[in-house]
């Protein structure tokens, strides 16, 4: 064999080449779809919502006049098709109406709140990636030894504990008996002044503003609601890694590798890769979950993020700001999964896309 | 330099288990000489992978392995060396090749890496590109048609026999003075099969290296060991040159393991 042919490559190297492309421009049009069909669930959800919002709104002693004024106003005494034609208009436009109550913006209401959970859970879930996968890796290493009995404890303790009591608890031993952590008054303490918005993110506006003091509150802040959602999923991503990755050190590849001589950080290495998909796969399931799933844990802490806003919304029948809910929530998590989608499949050549 | 590259004598490895210890190797020995194939055969479960498995110190903790003596020649005492010592004997002094290459190979790095990995972990000094190269030519030198491709593609692209000749070029890639083989064929076609074994063994004559082949196959054996050894509930039934095993063997077990082999009437039997 000739030596320089060595560093030539075939002709027909598999595919990677055009592969990511591919495969980011056919889920794209996906999400592209599936989007559209958000916007339209999330307009029905007006018409098979029971009652007549323009009555709600009136009040019980109103006049038929004012509500069939109402009724005009918000264009409902239109035909089912030219309601969502005004809906898909509006949306273009970035307008998804205003709360029935407050008579806010939706769209400026999501804007100010939705940075503050986005910040809240994307730190939780990073979090509670790092502790769980590292006690759920270490569990598997060390199987049926100390290490593994800590953590498998740890898990069930924290996998049983609702977060809304986990959160009273921290609230209680970490700020109350420690004083370790502020006071649970939202995203900065009450003398602080917020920083004007430039990004919505408290911290990163404080940063641009130059106010320190204000961003190490905010920081400050974040340390009791992220450790709450962190630890209780912690323990889902603790689980998931011990099972994945401890299937992955007992295989056949795991045994060829010690075979081979290679050292032990190099098996676990090779465990890791074989079990990063399931665990990043879990961490974005995880992510869209929490968006309106923390929403208790919001509460709480007093958090004015889109959690609370949408409970708020629920509990008073406030169709537009539900709307607007199933709309962020939506996009967020199908953004997510397309995300999802696309990682994995870059992380792991076994899967094709045609 | 001795004539015999591994001597084993009494070899035993105990389990530990919740409901008791388990003596799945009992006192086994067994010796390779330079330039031989060691059959080693048994059913399943009479302690064949245990055995190999307690040589390489690849066996889980809760395992004890003892012996008289584990001899590595030019090496020394493998039982006395310290279980991340043995890292440095596996892959570079003892080569190992099992069943399903599928299995053994990782999915999600290239072939290539794997080769480099490899070097990297016996501190080679051997950098990125030469590895290639030298994965390149051993990759030619197991009959790879494309080595370059196979080299930057992934386990899963390649057939079973493709797989399990990457498989032994990995094995080989350190020139290990003794392979052992469990069940190197077993899950593939019976065409590779020859062709992985005619494989397995012609590289074994040409570099004077030795080999310990442990299969459940009696035709394997006879065709490709010089010696072998029979084992039975993790004991050596009957050991020595493979010839006179066959014709006439001492032990009632060997017997019948002869005799489960189909005979070419009983063949024609079931054809006609």
């Amino acid at each position: 064999m000739a030596l320089s042919t060595i560093t030539t490559r075939g002709p027909s190297r598999p595919r990677r080449a055009s592969g990511p492309l591919k495969l980011v421009a056919s889920r794209l049009l996906f999400l592209f779809v599936a989007l559209f069909g958000v916007v339209t669930l999330s307009f029905l959800l007006v018409s098979v919502t029971p009652g007549d919002p323009a009555e709600l709104i009136a009040g019980p002693v109103a006049s038929q006049d004012q509500i069939d004024a109402i009724r005009a106003d918000l264009g409902l005494d239109q035909s089912l098709w030219q309601q969502y034609l005004d809906y898909i208009g509006g949306l273009l436009r970035g307008d998804l109406g205003t709360s029935y109550y407050t008579n806010l913006s939706i769209t400026s209401e999501i804007g100010n709140r939705l940075p503050a959970t986005l910040i809240l859970i994307a730190l939780s879930v990073v979090f509670a990636a790092v502790v769980g996968v590292g006690v759920g890796a270490a569990g598997a290493y060390f199987r049926g030894r100390w290490p593994d009995k800590v953590g498998r404890f740890g898990t069930s303790l924290f996998q049983s504990v609702p977060d809304f009591f986990l959160a009273l608890i921290l609230i209680y031993v970490v700020f109350f008996v420690l004083g370790l952590a502020p006071a649970p008054t939202g995203q900065i303490g009450i003398g602080d002044v917020r920083p004007e918005k430039v990004t919505g993110f408290i911290t990163i506006d404080a940063l641009i503003a130059g106010e320190m003091g204000t961003f190490w509150s905010a920081v400050s802040h974040l340390f009791l609601p992220v450790l709450t959602l962190g630890l209780v999923y912690a323990a889902y991503f603790a689980k998931t890694a011990r099972s994945t990755v401890g299937k992955a050190l007992n295989s056949q590849q795991a045994q060829f590798a010690r075979a081979m001589g290679l050292p032990e950080r190099t098996v676990l290495r090779y465990a890791f890769v074989e079990a990063r998909g399931t665990i990043v796969t879990y961490a974005g399931v995880i992510f869209a979950a929490l968006l309106g799933g923390e929403a208790i844990v919001e509460r709480i802490f007093a958090w004015d993020g889109i959690g609370t806003w949408a409970l708020q919304g629920i509990l008073r029948l406030d169709v537009p700001v539900v709307q607007g809910m199933v709309l962020v929530a939506g996009a967020i998590t199908l953004v997510t999964y397309t995300l999802l989608d696309i990682i994995v499949g870059l992380l792991d050549p076994r899967i094709t896309h045609g | 330099m001795s004539d015999t590259v591994l001597d084993v004598r009494g070899l035993t490895v105990d389990i530990a288990t919740p409901d008791g210890t388990v003596n799945a190797v009992r006192g086994v020995d067994l010796h390779v000489g330079r330039g031989e194939i060691l059959g080693v055969v048994g059913e399943s479960g009479c302690g064949k992978s245990t055995t190999i498995k307690g040589i390489l110190g690849l066996l889980p903790p809760n395992a004890e392995v003892g012996a008289e003596m584990i001899e590595l020649d030019g090496y020394g005492d493998l039982l006395a060396t310290p279980r991340k010592k043995m890292r440095e004997v596996r892959g570079r002094r003892i080569g190992f090749v099992a069943q399903n290459p599928f299995g053994s190979l990782n999915p999600i790095y290239s072939i290539e890496r794997q080769f480099y990995e490899l070097q990297k972990a016996h501190g080679t000094k051997v950098g990125k590109k030469e590895s290639r190269e030298i994965a390149h030519a051993m990759l030619d030198g197991v009959g790879i048609v494309n080595p370059a491709r196979v080299l930057d593609g992934y386990a899963h692209q390649l057939s079973g026999g493709m797989a399990q000749r990457v498989v032994i070029a990995l094995a080989t890639t350190l020139s290990p003075q003794l392979l052992i083989a469990d069940e190197p064929t077993t899950g593939l076609d019976a065409t590779v099969q020859a062709q992985i074994m005619d494989l397995i063994s012609g590289l074994v004559r040409s570099e004077q290296r030795s080999m310990l082949l442990v299969t459940h196959d009696l035709g394997v054996i006879a065709q490709y060991a010089q010696r072998v050894v029979v084992m039975l509930d993790g004991e050596v039934v009957e050991h020595g040159p493979v010839m006179e095993v066959m014709v006439d063997p001492q032990h009632e077990y060997t017997r019948k393991l002869i005799n489960s082999v189909p005979k070419r009437e009983e063949l024609h039997d079931v054809t006609a």
